[in-house]
């Protein structure tokens, strides 16, 4: 038998073990729960590590979140601004394809604008050609209208010398009249058969009466006419100092004053020199007055444009303005020229 | 003898009315110089544009001028003709030492004339300029009588 002991052995020995197994496995357990807890002490370091890492972490993290906020910001601020710059550039390419359009259309209107500048450039030249040359025929004309009426004023001279030579000779006819009517009885008879046969005419009511007395005094002044040439029809025109224009000029670039000579260019280019050729006397006369007038000058004569002038040093034209050309004509009459000045225009066109 | 204004201009080497012109200068009346005057004149018009010239008196000639050249050897111009003819018409003008423009003796008065004939009369001697402008010109006293050989040359020469 076993014993107690043995018996509470046998029972109690797998309790025992029980307990020994028990007591290994709670020495393995609180083995490894030293183990689990240091293996926690060391995760709780670990975590600790890690919590105080990542709390190392917090302020870059925080700084850089920070900071991406900041570019994210500034993303956002830039991308208003591109959106802003890009509604400029739409806006911008807007316009300028307008200006494009614009600036075409300008070019175009340019184009023919400057055509049409091109056109009245060229018509205005063309004009202005026409003007001047209107303006020179304009001044040709004039100093051909100079030159015909120095010719014709020249001819005026002979025709005034003629008329006072017609005056003169009726004169004289009228004074031998007079004489013969007192001293020739046939004269006398004549003269007052003429006056009372004018007065029977104008009375006469008689057509046929009137004729014959027309007719008888046809023949009356017909005989005196043939004793006394001229007298009948009564005494030419007087007059007595025909006035004329005459001009001078200063040439201020030549320093010459300048007296135009009622004289025509034949007498310049064919000079008279001899007694047969009319146009002598008369040359002279007015050569004569012109230079008497200009006294103590030595003018010299040139024939210009076929004007003929007198040319005298230095400006004279105040002296030239206080004479008086006066060409004495044969008889009495006389022809005063008076100086004025020459047109400024036709002065420019004379140089 | 008597002369008309004609002859007398070609003996003086003047325009034919600028002889008339002389002669009322001078207060004759114009009966006695149409259409003929006295020959004696014709010195007496060549001494005072002589003396208006500033040339002294003309030595005495026996015979007209221009009767006497032609037996004379033709001379030769010892400047361009062109220049020559510029010196006669100074002379012709009977313009003494006045200035004038040197554009109207070589555009109005002498044809064909130009800038470079008033320089070969100015390198000459015969002419000098006016002004400092070298605008105008006149005849310089000293060459008066120079001048007036070459004038009376040019005037001798066969046209």
């Amino acid at each position: 038998m076993r014993t107690y002991d043995e018996i509470a052995g046998d029972f109690a020995r797998p309790v025992l073990q029980a307990v020994e197994n028990a007591q290994a496995e709670l020495s393995r357990t609180q083995q490894d729960r030293q183990g689990r807890e240091q293996t926690r002490r060391g995760l709780e370091q670990s975590l600790q590590d890690e919590q105080t890492t990542l709390r190392g972490l917090d302020s870059p993290q925080n700084s850089l979140k920070a900071e991406i906020r900041d570019l994210e910001n500034r993303v956002r601020d830039l991308q208003r601004q591109v959106d802003a710059k890009r509604q400029q550039l739409s806006e911008l390419a807007a316009r300028a394809e307008d200006l494009v359009r614009e600036v075409s259309k300008r070019r175009a209107e340019l184009g023919r604008s400057q055509k049409d500048l091109q056109r009245d450039t060229a018509e205005i030249a063309s004009k202005e050609k026409a003007v001047q040359s209107a303006q020179q025929r304009l001044l040709e004309g004039r100093i051909s209208a100079l030159r015909v009426y120095c010719e014709e004023a020249f001819e005026s001279l002979q025709k005034t010398s003629g008329e006072a030579s017609a005056r003169k000779r009726f004169e004289e006819t009228r004074a031998r009249f007079e004489q013969a009517r007192t001293a020739d009885a046939e004269v006398t008879r004549l003269h007052e058969e003429r006056i009372e046969l004018k007065r029977l005419v104008e009375t006469s009511q008689v057509q046929s009466l009137r004729d014959m007395l027309r007719k008888r005094l046809a023949e009356v002044e017909q005989a005196l006419a043939s004793r006394f040439p001229g007298l009948l029809e009564g005494p030419p025109p007087a007059d007595d100092d025909p006035g004329a224009d005459t001009f001078y000029w200063y040439d201020a670039h030549d320093d010459l004053t300048l007296v135009l000579l009622p004289v025509p260019p034949s007498c310049w280019h064919t000079p008279p020199a001899a007694s047969p050729d009319p146009r002598g006397e008369f040359l002279c006369r007015v050569l004569w007055a012109f230079v008497s007038a200009l006294a103590e000058t030595v003018p010299t004569i040139e024939c210009d444009h076929d004007l003929l002038t007198l040319e005298l040093h230095g400006d004279q034209s105040r002296r030239v303005s206080d004479c008086l050309f006066e060409v004495k004509l044969p008889g009495e009459p006389r022809v005063t020229f008076m100086p004025i000045p020459l047109p400024s225009e036709l002065v420019e066109a004379l140089k | 003898m008597r002369i008309n204004c004609l002859e007398a201009a070609s003996q003086l080497g003047i325009a034919p009315l600028q002889v008339l012109v002389e002669l009322a200068a001078m207060n004759q009346p114009w009966e006695e110089c149409w259409p003929e005057f006295e020959e004696g004149f014709v010195s007496t018009l060549r001494e005072r544009r002589r003396l208006r010239m500033g040339l002294p008196p003309a030595p005495h000639r026996a015979q007209p001028t221009a009767i006497s050249y032609p037996t004379k050897p033709t001379r030769t111009l010892p400047v361009s003709d062109l220049a020559a003819a510029i010196l006669d018409k100074l002379m012709r003008k009977n313009y003494g030492l006045k200035s004038v423009r040197a554009f109207t003796l070589t555009q109005k008065w002498v044809h064909g004339a130009s800038s470079e004939h008033v320089e070969e009369l100015i390198e000459r001697g015969n002419l000098e300029w006016s002004d400092p402008d070298r605008t105008t010109v006149n005849l310089v006293a000293s060459k008066l009588a120079d001048t007036e050989q070459i004038v009376e040359i040019l005037r001798m020469r066969p046209r």
